[in-house]
């Protein structure tokens, strides 16, 4: 186990490595011209290459990589290009919202979707569950932004119970109006992932429902319910938990949306605006952050699995 | 593919995939010709017009824009980057899974690498990324989910070559001289084809959605281009004013995606050989009870086995069975099957495949799987169990009943230790704490001889062989001291030698505890050293019961006599004078089915 875990460890490394190289790559190798992007188009080449050695973008490529992963590594993803703010800590400052968001709507989603699946597992054959499993089909069709709409649609224009739009200025110094602006977004985000998750709930259900241990636990005297709990569950979870850890990249990219829907000032919002200012130091920096996320997660999921299932640990891969 | 077709149509939900996804690439074809209205021309006289007013099917928006020429043009920009998002994905995916599987070692292992790095960038980031740079294009999303999707589906097809190259067919091919791209082109291809399909189906679902979203954020096409996701991006500061809007492109993607999910999940089953035609019960040509007479001329003697003049014991019986009946539907399965047993006493339960035999074990304690209906009556110490609720059964599994299961590498979970295993019943009926139940496993580990007890009740079962994991299987059934244990099976999936220690040690623990027995096999050597007393089960009936000795010198039923001759033919006389003598055991257990084909096969196992 331990063996495992510094060799996925060692893994984990270099794959963010990979990963800042590619998102590097991405900006900065791709065919565009950030010095014309903030020039603008009445900018001469004086000025352009000024706006270059500025940005340090008239150095050779390897040394811009290697000043900026430096910088990263001490914890500093850069400064923007336009006003010159950190990006560190205004990330820091958006994940405060974005934080709760993300994490709120996955407990929600869980929430919903493990006892709903079992259930659509359990009854499988009849109505409750062909009609859990159909609405399951349809979440994961609705797009999250659409579903946005119709809730602030339905909430915040017609009986007007929940603000729509926003985030305290105050931020969580005002706990109780920062919670209620973001029961919508949760209600948005958790509902297409309770959906994908609901799914992955129900066939890991039915997959365990079948075994041979769970007619021994019966045997030994467990009720069906009973042995479905102690023995059914922890053994489903093993596919459910590796469809969370895709899911967490589908949470993120999920949040850029409901916060522009709700106009939440957080990362998201923060990217869309990055990304409409052409402002590439802050987009690098933001998506490194997402994909090191995912990443980790990755790696918290491979080890959460051999904690669950024994047989995992003795592979070694 | 005509077959996949033909199976899509036969598939519900994948006809309604089917007919979604016609109706996009009509209404996108449709748009080419003609529009109710000209979708980009701006009307201010005719602005937020209600739907059904003015020809304006869906009503207009705030610059007087036709609402349903708008999204029939919108079908045209979600359909390009579906196709090109699926053409790039598909590039990308089989580059890279052919260099993955072909390439020099260094060059595929680098590209597995890679493609676990590159599958952690989101779809819609990649998008975004790409937008900053370059503005937002068709071609924005689509490369963004093309690259990103391609590199799920290049893992897929990897995965996919690995295992179709390692089939007989394809190593034949190779040995016999086909080339690299040979064996590809004409054997790998055609088999992942199917996988590549429904992949890619997925990520048009994929593609709609995130060109949705990026048009919505203001980063899709720029503007004479008309896409669903910039209309609800338009009408979202009139949602007060004007809250239908919105509604009509969220349906339109909403019903996009669904169609390309089904369609996906449709293809997914029409070309999974596992998953074509399942149906309950499709195994078994010809009902059970129709047939039942027909091999069998002297099926009315058999039914006049007198059962209570063999079994009745002196003392009160510990388990009756009477007029058992197990219907799937309207399927007999067992049919009024009565059986009785004393305290103590041991009964070998025979038959071939299908003949219920384990399926009649199974009623007794309540464990028949799901769909399946018991009638008649099972009664153990005089109490009626049948009908009983879960929860009172439960309470008798384990404590008065147990069961001992065919298979010992399905049958132990995977996940929990062995000495909680085995002191789960003691757990459950005893309320040991769990330092008392860990030192009764461990006794008992040491009872059914398990090697090195301390170290084995703290192993998983995966680090066990199948003859120890069926002495767990033992140890777990006698735990409680139960009066009746059932066997089903327990050692046909062991090979010989462990067969006869396996049996020699129910013997030994049965006897030492006072449990009466039922032994279900199709075996009769195997069942000539435990019973006292045998029932011979065919089709669903028992067609011969007496005790062991009896039986096996004259036998009466023409079924009995060629079980017999099928084990004599295996070099192995029954001795009827030492029924509790452990007998050499036939090398392997006669396979094949002794008799005749067997009937509902899948209903038993």
């Amino acid at each position: 186990m331990t063996v495992f875990v510094v060799r996925r460890l060692v893994l984990l490394v270099v794959s963010l490595f990979a990963a800042s190289v590619l998102t590097f790559a991405l900006l900065r190798l791709l065919p565009g011209d950030a010095a014309a992007a903030i020039g603008g188009i009445t900018a001469d080449e004086a000025q352009l290459r000024a706006v270059r050695h500025e940005l340090g973008l008239d150095r050779p490529l390897v040394q811009q990589y290697a000043t900026w992963l430096a910088d990263v590594l001490s914890g500093d993803l850069g400064r923007s290009q336009l006003n010159g703010t950190s990006v560190t800590a205004e990330l820091g400052e958006k994940a405060r919202v974005t934080g709760p968001l993300v994490l709120g709507s996955l407990a929600l989603a869980l929430a919903g979707a493990v006892p709903l699946g079992v259930l659509a597992a359990l009854r499988h054959r009849s109505r409750v569950g062909t009609g859990i499993s159909a609405a399951s089909q349809i979440g994961i069709a609705l797009p999250t932004l659409w579903v946005g709409l119709l809730l602030v649609t339905v909430f915040a224009v017609q009986n007007r119970r929940l603000p729509a739009q926003g985030f305290p200025v105050e931020g969580w110094a005002e706990p109780g109006q920062a919670l209620r602006s973001l029961v919508l977004p949760w209600i948005t985000l958790a509902l297409s992932e309770g959906a994908v998750l609901l799914r992955f709930v129900r066939s890991a259900t039915l997959d365990v429902l079948g075994q041979d241990f769970l007619r021994t636990a019966r045997a030994n005297g467990r009720t069906r319910a009973g042995a479905l709990w102690r023995h059914g569950l922890r053994n489903a979870s093993g596919p459910v938990v590796s469809v969370l850890g895709i899911q967490v990249a589908a949470l993120l990219v999920g949040a850029v949306v409901v916060e522009k829907l709700f106009a939440l000032p957080g990362a998201g919002s923060m990217l869309v605006a990055d990304v409409g200012n052409r402002d590439l130091v802050k987009v690098q920096g933001e998506v490194l952050v997402v994909v090191a996320i995912v990443l980790a997660v990755g790696f918290a999921v491979d080890v959460g699995q051999r904690l669950i299932d024994p047989r995992l640990r003795e592979t070694g891969r | 593919m005509s077959g996949i077709l033909r199976a899509l149509l036969r598939h519900r939900s994948g006809l309604l995939g089917l007919v979604l996804v016609s109706v996009l690439v009509a209404a996108a074809a449709v748009s080419w010709v003609w529009t109710p209205y000209d979708p980009t021309t701006t009307d201010l006289k005719a602005r937020w017009v209600l739907p059904f007013r003015d020809g304006h099917v869906l009503g207009t928006d705030m610059l007087g824009r036709d609402q349903l020429s708008l999204l029939l043009v919108g079908a045209r920009e979600t359909l390009a980057v579906a196709l090109l998002a699926t053409a790039i994905a598909a590039a990308v995916g089989l580059l890279m899974a052919g260099a993955a599987a072909l390439a020099p070692r260094w060059i595929s292992a680098s590209v597995v690498q890679l493609v676990d790095v590159v599958i952690a960038f989101p779809a819609l980031l990649t998008a975004m990324v790409l937008a900053a740079v370059f503005g937002g294009s068709l071609w924005t999303a689509a490369s963004a989910v093309g690259i990103a999707s391609g590199v799920h589906v290049a893992r897929v097809t990897r995965l996919e070559i690995e295992r179709v190259r390692g089939t007989d067919y394809v190593l034949a091919a190779t040995a016999s001289g086909s080339g690299t791209w040979r064996t590809m082109r004409r054997h790998v291809l055609p088999n992942i084809a199917p996988t590549l399909i429904v992949q890619l189906s997925l990520v048009m679902a994929v593609a709609t959605l995130t060109e949705a979203s990026l048009s919505y954020l203001g980063y899709g096409s720029p503007s004479p281009a008309v896409s669903w996701g910039r209309m609800l991006h338009d009408q979202q500061p009139y949602i007060e004013a004007r809250p239908l809007l919105v509604v009509w492109p969220g349906i339109a993607v909403a019903l996009t995606v669904l169609g390309f999910n089904l369609l996906g999940d449709a293809l997914r089953d029409a070309t999974d050989p596992r998953l074509r035609g399942s149906g309950v019960g499709s195994a078994a040509p010809g009902g059970v009870p129709e047939s039942a007479a027909e091999g069998l001329p002297k099926h009315g003697s058999a039914a006049a086995v007198p059962v209570a003049a063999v079994a009745a014991p002196a003392s009160a019986p510990l388990l009756t069975v009477t007029d058992l009946t197990i219907r799937v539907g309207a399927r007999i399965l067992v049919d009024g099957v009565s059986l009785s047993l004393a305290a103590g006493e041991r009964l070998g339960l025979i038959g071939e495949s299908g003949s219920g035999k384990s399926l009649t074990s199974l009623a007794v304690p309540g464990l028949l799987p799901e769909g399946l209906t018991a009638s008649g009556s099972i009664r153990i110490d005089g109490v009626e169990l049948l009908g009983r609720p879960e929860r009172q059964l439960a309470g008798i599994r384990g404590e008065r009943v147990a069961m001992v299961f065919q298979e010992p590498l399905t049958a132990l979970d995977p996940l929990w230790r062995i000495g909680r295993q085995i002191a789960e019943p003691l757990r459950l009926h005893r309320g040991l704490t769990r330092r008392q139940a860990d030192e009764e496993a461990l006794r008992l580990a040491r009872r059914v001889g398990l090697p090195d007890p301390e170290h084995i009740v703290r192993a998983w079962p995966h680090q066990l062989s199948g003859g120890q994991r069926q002495r767990v299987g033992i140890a777990i059934a006698l735990a409680c001291r139960p009066a009746l244990l059932i066997a089903d099976e327990p050692t046909t999936a062991l090979d010989a030698t462990v067969q006869r220690e396996i049996l020699a040690l129910l013997d030994e623990l049965t006897r030492e505890q006072g449990t009466a027995l039922i032994f279900v096999t199709h075996d009769l050597a195997v069942v000539a050293s435990v019973a006292d007393r045998i029932a011979v089960m065919r089709r669903g009936r028992i067609v011969e019961h007496g005790p062991l000795g009896e039986v096996l010198a004259s036998p009466r039923e023409a079924y009995t006599r060629s079980l017999l001759a099928a084990a004599r033919a295996t070099s192995f006389t029954p001795s009827p004078a030492s029924p509790s003598a452990v007998p050499p055991i036939p090398p392997s257990a006669p396979s094949a089915e002794p008799f005749e084909p067997s009937l509902a096969t899948e209903a038993t196992t």
